[in-house]
């Protein structure tokens, strides 16, 4: 009995903490959330599974330096049956704190967690079912550590509480150190990793995450999770609005 | 001989001296002939000894100026007066007489090295403007748009108005903090009841606040609050249109957070906003300014012999005539209001919404 007890916390002494992680999404009632940065622009988007319209409010805790919410709350009707996406500019945090988010409807709300500066740099968190997604994934960050033998990739991306499921395919990994053998020399390009994936097919709504593992060797070894982007999927039954700014590419305008 | 030479030379260069002296001097005055309507209906000061069809000579009226003091005389029998010594810069010059319309009325003129001819129509009350435009900030990141906004009401609101009035311009580094409260007290200094106040800013702003030039964009002490600017303005003695081409810039006249000091509360104030609360100003580059600015000019434009927001064709354009247009050209360009980056402008109504701020 003892030597059980002994051996099952040397188990849980020297085995490597592995995180459950939690896919950035929130619900509220009918309303599926997601929340994502894009430079300076908080993107919250709501997707409501029923065919009535809600009323929500965004909003959030976080202050700025004058004491002010980073951004003024503000209320969106959501049709049935329809994504709506909502373009933020918030201040600056104060002290640098991250921003949070709320959605509320009545007197329920909940927290939607924010994705923010990943080495994934997903174009759009919100796209059509039956498409074909790719991530330009920032290898950079593998030079930095030096203990890291290999980052494996997830074979599939998996539904949030649904059986969607499907490939995930590594289109090409690139740059790192390379021989020139014309100028004879050693050049160094930024590495990076192009992965794709066809988004499930599907009526309705699916939110769809995938994640990388970095394994680490020596004397600490083990593996850390690099939670991926968690992405809504709308099929043909659901209708995706707009209210962030179109490809800001294409719009020269600048707000203050 | 060659002492002689040096006493030439020396006479010579002396009597070039005096001459350049006597020859570059020149007094600065100010002088003008005051003409009454004959049906007492209007009056103006002109440069002609002879008064324009309908008007005769104003003798005995008192002329003096407010912006220089000890400078002040009555008019000859046929209507002149004359004022030496006039620093130069802009004047508010007062005529007062029984048979006026007004016991006292005036106008503003820019006094220049020579003898300066007045040529303007008297008004009851004169118009102030500041005119604020920061793109580049001292400590916050630069915006493009509102140095040109602001170039472009000055040029439009102030010299193209056939008000007469006084303004004062500040652009990026002008624009501090105490330079702007400045500039109000000034005209402060020199306004009375029958006149009125016209501050526009285009800027960064935000819940309750504008951003001067040195505002650090962390202290609210750096700011000027909508309390603050209550304050400044409080003390002016006519009624006082605020415009802001700004984020969130209906804040400053919401009666937040300190109601009793607020733009809100007085009926002499009247608030033309850019945006409400949650909106950002945009600058839009294929117009040159910033949007709401850019509607704003564009309704005192002059259309088929009226000004685009000039409802009732007067010849006038009010707060909140210029409100109407600019509501209606942006709810257009904003493909009612669908655009993502849609700012509604917005108007807290003082008792002189309808007074006139602009005449062609």
């Amino acid at each position: 009995m003892r030597k059980a007890l002994i051996a099952v916390l040397l188990v849980v002494l020297f085995s490597v903490p592995v995180f459950a992680i939690q896919p950035r999404v929130a619900y509220l009632g009918d309303i599926t959330s997601i929340a994502w940065m894009d430079g300076g622009t908080l993107n919250v988007a709501l997707a409501n599974n029923s065919n009535t319209r809600s009323t929500i409010t965004i909003s959030t805790d976080t202050w700025d330096s004058r004491w002010r919410p980073v951004f003024s709350e503000r209320t969106v009707t959501v049709p049935g049956r329809t994504i709506v996406a909502v373009s933020i500019k918030p201040s600056e945090p104060r002290r640098g704190e991250s921003i949070n988010v709320k959605i509320s409807e009545f007197r329920r709300s909940v927290e939607v967690p924010i994705q923010a500066g990943s080495i994934f740099n997903a174009k759009s968190f919100v796209v059509p079912a039956n498409t074909r997604l790719s991530f330009d994934i920032d290898l950079g960050f593998m030079l930095g550590e030096p203990r890291l033998d290999r980052l494996v990739v997830d074979k599939f991306y998996e539904g949030v509480g649904s059986r969607a499921r499907g490939p995930i395919e590594v289109e090409s990994v690139e740059g790192g150190l390379r021989y020139v053998p014309s100028r004879n020399s050693i050049e160094y390009t930024a590495p990076k990793m192009v992965l794709s994936m066809r988004t499930p097919q599907t009526n309705g709504l699916e939110v769809i995450t995938f994640s990388l593992s970095k394994e680490y060797s020596g004397y600490r070894g083990g593996a850390e999770e690099v939670p991926g982007p968690t992405i809504l999927v709308y099929g043909r039954n659901f209708r995706f609005t707009s209210t962030a700014a179109a490809d800001p590419k294409d719009d020269t305008r600048v707000q203050r | 001989m060659r002492k002689r030479v040096f006493l030439a030379a020396l006479l010579a260069v002396m009597v070039l001296a005096v001459g350049c002296t006597n020859g570059g001097y020149v007094p600065t005055s100010l002088a003008g002939y005051v003409y009454v309507q004959t049906s007492g209906s209007s009056a103006v000061i002109s440069p002609s000894p002879t008064p324009p069809a309908g008007y005769q000579p104003l003798e005995g009226a008192y002329v003096w100026l407010t912006t220089q003091s000890s400078i002040g005389a009555t008019t000859r029998y046929d209507g002149q007066f004359f004022f030496p010594g006039v620093n130069q810069g802009a004047h508010i010059i007062n005529v007062s007489s029984d048979d006026l319309p007004w016991e006292t009325m005036k106008t503003a003129w820019t006094v220049r090295t020579g003898t300066n001819w007045v040529h303007s129509e008297l008004f009851p009350g004169l118009g102030f403007y500041v005119i604020i435009g920061i793109s580049n900030y001292k400590y916050l990141e630069d915006t493009p748009g509102p140095r040109q906004d602001a170039q472009l009401v000055q040029q439009t609101l102030f010299r193209d108005n056939q008000l007469a009035g006084i303004g004062f311009t500040l652009l990026d580094s002008q624009a501090t903090k105490s330079n702007i409260r400045n500039r109000i007290e000034r005209a402060i200094d020199f306004a009375d009841s029958n006149d009125f106040l016209v501050v526009y800013f285009s800027g960064y702003s935000g819940q309750d606040y504008l951003s001067p030039y040195d505002d650090d964009g962390e202290a609210w002490a750096t700011a000027i609050t909508d309390w603050e600017l209550e304050q400044w303005l409080g003390d002016f003695p006519g009624d006082v249109t605020v415009i802001i081409d700004g984020s969130e810039s209906s804040t400053m006249a919401d009666g937040n957070v300190f109601k009793p000091f607020a733009l809100e509360e007085d009926s002499k104030y009247t608030v033309i906003a850019a945006a409400r609360e949650g909106e950002s100003a945009v600058y839009d580059p294929d117009l040159g300014n910033s949007v709401f600015t850019y509607f704003l000019v564009e309704g005192l434009e002059i259309q088929g012999g009226y000004a685009r927001s000039d409802g009732n064709g007067d010849r006038d354009v009010s707060a909140n005539e210029i409100y109407d247009y600019v509501f209606d050209a942006m709810r257009k360009y904003y493909e009612n209001w669908t655009d993502p980056k849609s700012h509604k402008p917005y108007i807290k109504e003082g008792a002189f919404a309808d007074a006139v701020i602009f005449r062609y």
